[in-house]
């Protein structure tokens, strides 16, 4: 069977299941777009777009230390260079919040920056050899000049020579730091000078022809290389490294700015779509509560009018409990009364002495006749309130002996006129007083021992009462047909008879051991049956034992007692019909 | 049979009950006990005799459910006088209802006899009752 709430039910989870992987995809994706702008991976590149810059500078910088002699070797412009090379390399990967057309732009002037580089890198190397010739010729030029000048002030010639060598020196020195035109044609002056009287000057201050020569190489070095170094300087300077780096760095930034607007929008977005979710989950949960308040106060109404249908068909079942009670009471009344008369009648018929044998023995089974019909109907009605819950267990102070030997002198005659011998055995260990009620602990021997009476043809049937520990014990046995196995259980049920045909030999309702086991019951007791087919049966009653609290002379103490819980409300007493 | 004690002779009783046959019925075994017997068929009836001999009766045996006034009635206005509140009362009934028994006690019934009534069993409750009242065990003891 398909129920169809089932089949209503699995296509609403499935929606709410989409809905919910929906609004789970929106939020994964407006919070990853709101958190794609990584500060630390733009500080890195900013920072590197800086580096760049002042890493160009530098290399500047050392390239104008190099031209003034201030760098002996070129280590620390290779040094440069490199690092260089490794912030390109890092500036390569751009970060990647920057859009397609961004990663694009940067990476065109990027290689803008790279084709620089090129073009600066080669003019570097050639700077390099040219100032390398160039630092060197001025070195060993002073070198050379100093030399000279030496040697003529040791041999006290003619000062023309130094003065010319000075001169030169000086001008070449001026020419070395400024780029003034008419400085060359004055060392062009000298050397031509130099070079046309060195033979003169050599032999004049005692030094070697090579000297000057030398010195006029140097000075033709000077002159040829200085121009080219400054010219190389002046092209390296002059390339649009800085704007480059510039252009990539407001590229960069402005598509920076770009991202972070876009970052912003998105996180804005989240924030309202989370803002708009929670205010539809808060607004649905409201609406929920809201309609759950309306199905409960229904709910509530609903559970009222069932209310007062339960309590007045609760009414209406006290009521007619009560009818049942009533009726119950006054058959009672109006069957036992006339029945009552015919026994007493019939005794008092007996008691009169005043009749043959004949009419006493008719008069005697009148009696026994009247007697069974009272039992039974006795039966019945006691049947119905126990079913009902109207009869109840009143103990009270009595005399087991007294009651016992009452019992016994009704319970013989009725085994005499079976022929049956009916003993009684009161234990000594049964106390003078008890606390029972009398009439219902009668009811229960004198229904055990009618019922052996009633089935034992030969022998005997005992009556015993004993206490054993804290229990009072009923024992009666008797030698009759016995109760087969297969039987046993079903004794004590209504309306039950061990031989159900019509043909039975016994007369009776089945009700006594009903009666019997059901009082035995509300008495907290039970009752056991051992018995065997053709041998007999021993039924065997135990009921705690209770003691009395009054002495059954002090009847008065016990009434007071008794009116004062009554006047307390604790005893629920009936109204008397009887 | 076993043999009615005459216990009561020369005690005047008092039996009250509305059913003319009940009613004949305790009278004649009481008689048989050897008490003087006098009848009353409600409590009406029954007050304005005992109050009329208030000292004769002996006991009274009263059926409780009756027209014009009740056992219980009966009861409480015998109680009400000096004269008539130490008659000891014994309730007569076909049949007791839950709690009864204690109310009847209560109410200062002396106790409960349950009809149908062996005129031997009648009266041996009858004079177990009547033991424990003092002023009669001495009266009783003789049986």
């Amino acid at each position: 069977m398909v129920n169809p709430q089932n089949r209503k039910r699995m296509p609403t989870f499935i929606k709410y299941g989409f809905l919910a992987a929906g609004i789970a995809i929106v939020f994964i994706v407006l919070s990853v777009q709101s958190q794609l702008v990584n500060e630390g991976v733009h500080n890195q590149y900013s920072s590197d777009l800086s580096e760049l810059d002042r890493l160009q500078a530098t290399l500047n910088e050392d390239i104008l230390r190099a031209r003034l002699g201030l760098l002996t070797y070129f280590d620390p412009l290779n040094t440069t260079l490199s690092d260089l090379d490794a912030v390109r390399a890092r500036l390569g990967v751009v970060p990647s919040f920057v859009d397609e057309q961004g990663q694009k732009d940067i990476a065109k002037s990027l290689a803008a920056y790279d084709e620089l580089m090129v073009q600066k890198r080669d003019l570097i190397e050639r700077f390099k050899t040219n100032n390398a010739v160039l630092v060197n010729s001025l070195s060993y030029f002073t070198i050379v000049v100093s030399d000279v000048t030496d040697s003529t002030r040791d041999g006290q010639t003619t000062s023309g020579v130094a003065d010319t060598v000075d001169s030169l020196l000086q001008d070449i020195l001026l020419y070395n730091d400024t780029a003034n035109p008419a400085l060359v044609t004055r060392i062009e002056g000298y050397i031509s000078q130099i070079s046309e009287h060195q033979d003169d000057f050599a032999a004049n201050i005692g030094s070697d022809k090579i000297e000057f020569d030398a010195l006029i190489s140097n000075a033709n070095l000077i002159l040829e290389r200085k121009p080219i170094t400054d010219d190389l300087i002046a092209r390296i300077f002059g390339l649009a490294v800085p704007q480059q780096i510039s252009e990539t760095s407001s590229l960069y930034t402005s598509y920076f700015q770009a991202a972070q607007q876009r970052a912003n929008f998105y996180q804005l977005a989240l924030y309202i779509f989370s803002l708009i979710l929670v205010g539809y989950i808060a607004i649905s949960i409201i609406m929920r509560l809201r309609k759950s308040a309306v199905v409960l106060q229904e709910a509530k109404e609903e559970l009222e009018v069932t209310n007062l249908d339960l309590e007045a068909a609760n009414r209406d079942a006290r009521d007619a409990n009560r009818m049942k009670d009533l009726f119950l009471a006054t058959m009672s009344h109006e069957l036992r009364t006339p029945l009552n008369a015919m026994i007493g009648f019939l005794y008092l018929m007996i008691y009169s002495g005043q009749m043959d044998e004949d009419n006493v023995h008719m008069a005697e089974r009148s009696l026994a006749n009247t007697q069974r019909l009272l039992t039974l109907i006795n039966n019945i009605l006691d049947l119905s309130r126990i079913a009902t819950g109207g009869l109840e267990i009143v103990p009270s102070a009595m005399l087991p002996r007294h009651v016992a030997a009452g019992l016994y002198s009704d319970l013989k005659l009725l085994a005499q006129d079976k022929g049956l011998r009916l003993e009684l055995e009161v234990d000594q260990s049964l106390p003078e007083t008890i606390n029972h009620d009398e009439a219902r602990i009668s009811q229960i021997v004198t229904n055990l021992v009618s019922n052996a009476i009633k089935f034992t043809e030969a022998g005997t049937v005992y009556l015993a009462l004993k206490r054993h520990d804290d229990r009072l014990i009923i024992q009666v046995s008797d030698t009759g047909v016995g109760i087969p196995q297969s039987k046993q259980h079903l004794i004590f049920d209504d309306f039950f008879q061990v031989d159900a045909t019509s043909t039975r030999s016994q007369q009776g309702a089945g009700l006594g051991l009903a009666i019997v086991k059901r009082l035995i019951l509300l008495m907290n007791g039970s009752i056991n049956l051992v018995s065997e087919v053709d041998k007999g049966s021993v039924f065997t009653v135990e009921l705690p034992l209770e003691l009395p609290r009054y002495e059954p002379g002090d009847r008065r103490k016990q009434a007071e007692h008794i009116f004062a819980n009554s006047m307390n409300g604790n005893n629920d007493l009936a109204v008397p019909v009887a | 049979m076993m043999p009615i004690p005459r216990a009561f002779v020369g005690w005047e009783v008092l039996v009250v009950d509305d059913e003319r046959d009940s009613l004949e019925v305790a009278s004649r075994m009481l008689k048989l006990a050897g008490a003087t017997v006098t009848t009353a068929n409600n409590g009406k009836e029954a007050i304005e005799k005992v109050q009329s001999h208030p000292s004769s009766f002996k006991f009274i045996v009263s059926d409780l459910s009756m027209p014009d006034m009740d056992g219980w009635e009966l009861l409480y206005l015998l109680k009400q006088e000096r004269r008539t509140m130490d008659i000891p009362v014994i309730a007569l009934t076909a049949h007791a209802m839950t709690g009864d028994r204690e109310r009847g006690i209560a109410v200062g019934f002396h106790n409960y006899i349950t009809k149908p009534l062996d005129p031997t069993k009648f009266i041996r409750q009858l004079i177990n009752l009547l033991l424990e009242v003092p002023e009669y065990a001495a009266l009783l003891s003789h049986v």
